[in-house]
């Protein structure tokens, strides 16, 4: 299936390393770029625009196929505006994410994709949830789409101390005991 | 007169005093030996088989899976119809010592050939201990031991014994605790490791070539325990015995499952660390018996084979009609379900090992898989003087075929990849059918046994005749 997809997107994404390489050096400049927006995102590309905004150099490439057909689910433009993201940060070689504030001043349109491929990543879901386990059938709101269950990042910081509901972490009845670390932590 | 009684009173009371005095100085000595009793039946682990789970201490009915049918134990409490209690100290140690008890001859399954090197002082103490000081349980067991012709003939085991029973006794070594002979006493007598642990001919007595180099239970794998570094236990740190027996656990190498969690239980965890180290020290010094063609320990499988997030991180489908649909066979689905939530998602377990990661790890590092398959089959149950130590059973979950594919999934990723499981495997174990001995060879047995029997009654005809021979001198 991703073969497919990549396939499918070949022309594209040629089109937008022309675009990449051609743009810097004759100093279009970034309104120029946006004046022609791509529509699509290949999945790489998806891959590493996650990783430069979670700040994790390696993330599941399966887990990324996921969250962007579930992005793409929920907004049918989400392609286009992710692949203007990724352009946007490589044109103006924003080194890392300690620069985002700025670069976000610059491109307030642009915050809330951010946010969206972030909190795909952290939550793992994305769309709306109405807070069930399991999606409510026919619920007006709940288009949650799954992501990842353990791979979720927002598990990662403190998975030392806390546990991934439903996997353990420590022995039978762990959870009575405060974690040792408890009085560093 | 006054002066007379007040003497008279005087006397009594010192004679009365030293009476008691007597009294408790026995009262103590009689204690002093019950609970020496005590510690040698729970190094003994006479509980094991002698309690079934849930009912009273030493009633008796636990059932002994043996190729040849169940062998239901006996009540050995202090019950005078039902146990013990009306026999004779010498009746009691026939019993423990020949195998041949009031009521008839004890099947082997009774570690009488290694209790026959027990010391007379520990057999008197054992004697007192289960006449005086076990509560009785006034019942018999529920079943009772059926054996298929000829082995219902408990007279064969005459001339089993003759053949198989070694009497000599083995310095207790109690004057030397921790060291290697009170060990060897521990390990070849009151323990009777080789039970378990030594491999059997089939008349299934143990090979006298062999001593402990891995034997069969009811299905499980009790492994080679010699001096071997990659057979055995050779690699072991005296420490890492230790732990073993008192946890039933090492980390990095293997877990007490089946009737090992059973000896822990009942039987390691109580006892002196001096004897625990004593037993280390021996079985380092029992002759190395390697498994040939075996390159690796079996906890030595350590690099796992990774599996990427997302594919063992997926969505269930929570329709109806896939919740309806139990019957996949796919092991890593079946892994992630099942397994992950205590051994993790890579098999690394939990950060403490209390749900032990699955590489490095006898269980899934061995040629056989046997022990991974009654595991996931019969779940672990074991206890230990820091908890419980739980895994559960899954033979009412999943099928042969499933626990085929999981078990062969965990071999695949974290174990051994070159053992198998079929289907076929995991029906044998499920239903702990052990036959393919009987099916095998009871034909061999049965012909061994007459030829046995024709022998034994040879050499008797023989000696009678040189007797009387003797006498017409």
């Amino acid at each position: 299936m991703r073969a497919n997809r990549v396939a499918a997107s070949g022309l594209t994404r040629r089109f937008l390393l022309k675009c990449a390489a051609v743009i810097p050096a004759v100093s279009l400049g970034r309104r120029a770029f946006a004046a022609q927006p791509s529509t699509d995102i290949s999945s790489q590309d998806f891959l590493q625009l996650s990783q430069f905004l979670v700040g994790r150099a390696h993330l599941d490439e399966i887990v990324a196929g996921r969250a962007l057909s579930g992005l793409t689910l929920n907004d049918p433009n989400f392609p286009g505006k992710a692949s203007a993201l990724w352009a946007a940060l490589r044109a103006e070689n924003v080194a890392d994410m300690t620069h985002f504030d700025e670069f976000s001043a610059r491109h307030p349109e642009m915050r809330a994709t951010s946010i969206t491929i972030i909190s795909a990543w952290y939550l793992g879901y994305c769309g709306k949830y109405d807070g069930h386990a399991v999606p409510a059938v026919g619920h007006p709101v709940d288009n949650a789409q799954y992501v990842a269950y353990a791979a979720a990042l927002m598990y990662a910081p403190t998975i030392d101390a806390t546990v991934i509901p439903s996997y353990s972490r420590g022995r039978t009845n762990y959870w009575f005991y405060p974690p040792k670390t408890i009085a560093r932590d | 007169m006054a002066s007379f009684l007040k003497r008279l009173a005087m006397g009594c009371a010192v004679i009365s005093a030293c009476a008691l005095s007597l009294g408790t100085a026995r009262a103590a000595h009689d204690q002093k030996l019950i609970d020496r009793g005590a510690y040698l039946a729970r190094s003994g682990d006479c509980m094991a088989c002698h309690t079934n789970p849930g009912h009273p201490s030493y009633g008796g009915g636990y059932k002994i899976t043996s190729p040849f049918g169940d062998i239901i134990v006996p009540n050995i409490s202090s019950s005078k119809k039902y146990g013990i209690g009306n026999w004779t100290e010498k009746q009691f140690d026939r019993a423990l010592r020949q195998g041949i008890s009031p009521r008839g001859y004890l099947y082997p399954a009774m570690p009488y050939t290694q209790y026959a090197h027990l010391s007379d002082a520990d057999t008197h103490a054992l004697y007192v201990y289960f006449s005086q000081a076990v509560e009785p349980v006034e019942y018999p067991p529920v079943d009772k031991t059926h054996l298929p012709f000829p082995f219902n003939i408990r007279q064969i085991m005459f001339g089993w014994n003759l053949l198989f029973t070694d009497k000599t006794v083995i310095p207790t070594g109690e004057d030397k605790p921790g060291s290697v002979e009170r060990g060897r006493y521990l390990v070849r007598a009151l323990a009777h490791c080789s039970a378990c642990h030594t491999p059997r001919n089939i008349f299934m007595a143990e090979k006298t070539s062999k001593p402990l180099a891995g034997g069969r239970v009811g299905g499980w794998i009790a492994p080679n325990i010699t001096s071997d570094p990659i057979s055995g236990i050779g690699s072991w740190t005296e420490e890492e015995i230790i732990t073993y027996l008192r946890q039933g656990a090492v980390e990095g190498k293997a877990q007490a499952a089946g009737s090992m969690a059973e000896a822990v239980q009942h039987s390691f965890r109580f006892m002196q660390k001096s004897d625990l180290r004593a037993i280390a020290r021996y079985l380092k010094t029992v002759p190395p018996v390697r498994d040939p063609g075996q390159e690796k320990p079996d906890y030595a499988f350590q690099n796992p084979r990774r599996v990427d997030i997302g594919i063992l991180d997926r969505a269930e489908n929570r329709s109806p009609g896939s919740m309806e649909n139990g019957k996949i066979v796919i092991g890593e689905r079946l892994y992630v379900g099942a397994c992950a939530s205590c051994h993790q998602l890579q098999g690394q377990g939990t950060e403490d090992q209390f749900y032990p990661s699955l590489t490095s790890n006898t269980a899934t590092g061995s040629r056989y898989p046997n022990n991974l398959v009654l595991a996931i089959l019969k779940g672990v149950h074991r206890r230990t003087n820091t908890g419980m130590v739980f895994m559960p059973a899954f033979e009412d979950q999943l099928d042969d075929a499933q626990i085929a594919a999981v078990a062969d999934y965990v071999l695949n990723h974290f174990g051994n990849p070159s053992a198998r499981v079929t289907p076929a495997d995991v029906k044998r174990l499920r239903h702990a059918d052990v036959g393919f001995w009987t099916v095998r060879l009871i034909s061999n047995i049965i012909f061994g046994t007459v030829i046995i029997v024709g022998l034994v009654i040879l050499v008797l005809v023989i000696s009678l005749f040189r007797r009387r021979r003797r006498r017409q001198r």
